[in-house]
């Protein structure tokens, strides 16, 4: 067992796709109110389902980055062990 | 006690209903729009500051008995005398009034001049002569429902009322309830469209019949089973509801049909126990009326259908035909999922059942009490209190409380035209002679 580090540019980068994730949703919401004209007391009244899907559109950066990162590292790693 | 005067305003819109249905409207639209309400202002009150008005009761039977007990609650009454020719109810109503002078007998008891008031708890047949000689003898009446067993009577204790310029109630407590008020409001706003519909009803399974110690008491103990005292379900049952119904319409039907029999209680009794009618209004509406006493599983209910809802008003519910549309955000979330699945090829087409869905509604009023219905005595929070203590008020002031008789008049005579029109088979127009003025029949 190793301890992980969450290190303080790692927090910052999180927060910012957070941050990026929930102004998406409040956005979709806007467009939503706009589409089906209900009323703008949804802006708030609606956040627990805006947090929500904040949640799942952050987590779902969360996997697209890791696969990513995983991808990236496996032709990495194909590529170093061919120049070997 | 929750004051009827306890009121805020409410927007009518939908939504804010909805979100305010826990009010009533402002006063002055309150006191206009349910005028009987006047001694329940808070100025009436203000008037009666610590004066008590000396009560009479004259019939202590199960009904008498449970007055008594609200009377018991209430600061501006004292009771000073009670009257039965039931010797045992009068003992049990002497022990919870033990001041109160006591008579067998009703004349007695008007000759008395401190008495101001008199509540008539006794059997329907004799609530006609009891109110007209009480109101001759200067008396302020407070009657329970229905008014009397004949159109005549009915028309007579109308006429001694308005003739003797003192103060008449008639035991319609539904007038008095915070949920009905509420409904009446809802309903004659147009928030759930037009009235196109009353159904009400009333089930019970049980037995009106009472165990005798002796055969000579059977009709003063029974008296709901025989038709020359009683009218049976529909004086006993049926007149609460069909008040209710001209009330949501603000009209008087003017044509009567139904149908009566003895299906379960063949017990020597002379009144129905299933009656089913129709009363028919100038605009095309019906109010379908039913009622058995055999069966209850769908208890009461009086149901007021409008183009865009209804209102259950036993159970203070109210129901809108159609859904309150879903947030925006989630009818987004719909669309794309239909978008998405609804091109995936499932085995076959698909099939949605049309079996309604459950629709819960919404409470008229988070506080009101509701009922099985199946009490012959009353329940708690019914209005019962409430028009009792209006009574009260109303006796200290002289001042009566304006369509009140004439909403338990048109419900008492419309009772009884139900009855008549089960005898003679046929169906009934409402008789120019026993019409008094008031809404549609001016």
């Amino acid at each position: 067992m190793k301890d992980i580090l969450f290190t303080v540019k790692r927090q910052q980068v999180e927060l910012f796709y957070l941050l990026v994730s929930f102004l998406v949703v409040c956005l979709v919401n806007v467009y939503a109110i706009i589409q089906f004209s209900t009323p703008w007391s949804e802006l708030w009244t609606q956040m627990v389902r805006v947090l929500i899907l904040t949640a799942l559109v952050y987590g779902a950066t969360v996997i697209i980055r890791f696969v990513i990162y995983i991808t990236q590292h496996y032709i990495l790693k194909n590529i170093q062990a061919k120049k070997r | 006690m929750k004051s009827l005067t306890n009121i805020n305003p409410i927007d009518t819109g939908r939504r804010d209903f909805i979100k305010h249905a826990g009010t009533l409207g402002t006063a002055g639209v309150l006191f206009s729009t349910f005028p009987w309400l006047q001694s329940c202002k808070e100025e009436e009150k203000m008037k009666v500051d610590k004066q008590k008005v000396k009560l009479a009761i004259i019939g202590t039977g199960s009904r008498g008995q449970y007055h008594m007990n609200n009377l018991l609650k209430m600061d501006h009454v004292e009771v000073v005398a009670l009257c039965d020719n039931y010797a045992p109810n009068l003992s049990i109503a002497s022990a919870i009034f033990p001041h109160a002078r006591t008579f067998d007998d009703y004349h007695k008891l008007l000759e008395c001049k401190d008495i101001q008031a008199v509540l008539i708890a006794a059997p329907l047949f004799a609530h006609a002569p009891l109110t007209i000689d009480a109101l001759a003898a200067g008396k302020h009446v407070f009657c329970e429902k229905s008014m009397a067993l004949t159109l005549d009577d009915c028309l007579a204790m109308y006429r001694a009322y308005k003739n003797s310029g003192k103060v008449l109630y008639i035991g319609q407590q539904r007038l008095f309830d915070t949920k009905y008020l509420k409904a009446m409001e809802m309903i004659h706003k147009g928030v759930l469209g037009d009235v196109c519909g009353v159904r009400s009803y009333w089930f019970r399974n049980n037995d009106w019949k009472r165990p005798v110690t002796s055969p000579d008491l059977e009709k003063q103990i029974n008296w709901r089973l025989y038709k020359d005292l009683s009218g049976g379900l529909m004086t006993e049952l049926a007149t609460h509801q069909l008040q209710v119904g001209n009330w949501a319409m603000q009209m008087i039907p003017d044509k009567i049909m139904g149908t009566g029999s003895i299906v379960h209680w063949k017990d020597e009794r002379e009144v129905y126990d299933n009656v089913s009618l129709i009363y028919s209004y100038a605009n095309g509406v019906t109010m379908n009326y039913e009622s058995l006493i055999s069966n209850k599983f769908n208890g009461l209910e009086e149901q007021i259908l409008g183009t865009k809802g209804t209102v259950e008003l036993e159970k203070g519910r109210y129901y809108f035909d159609e859904a309150e549309p879903a947030p925006g955000i989630m009818q987004l979330i719909n669309q794309i999922e239909h978008k998405v699945l609804d091109d995936v090829a499932f085995a076959g087409p698909s099939w949605v059942p049309e079996t309604a869905n459950v629709n819960k509604g919404f409470l008229i009023d988070e506080n009101a009490s509701t009922t099985s219905g199946s009490s012959s005595v009353g329940a708690v929070g019914d209005g019962s209190f409430e028009l009792l203590e209006a009574f009260c008020t109303s006796a200290i002031t002289g001042e009566n409380a304006p369509n009140l008789v004439e909403e338990a008049y048109y419900s008492s005579v419309l009772a009884l035209l139900g009855l008549q029109a089960i005898e003679e088979q046929r169906v009934i127009t409402f008789p120019d002679a026993y019409k008094i003025p008031y809404l549609n029949f001016m």
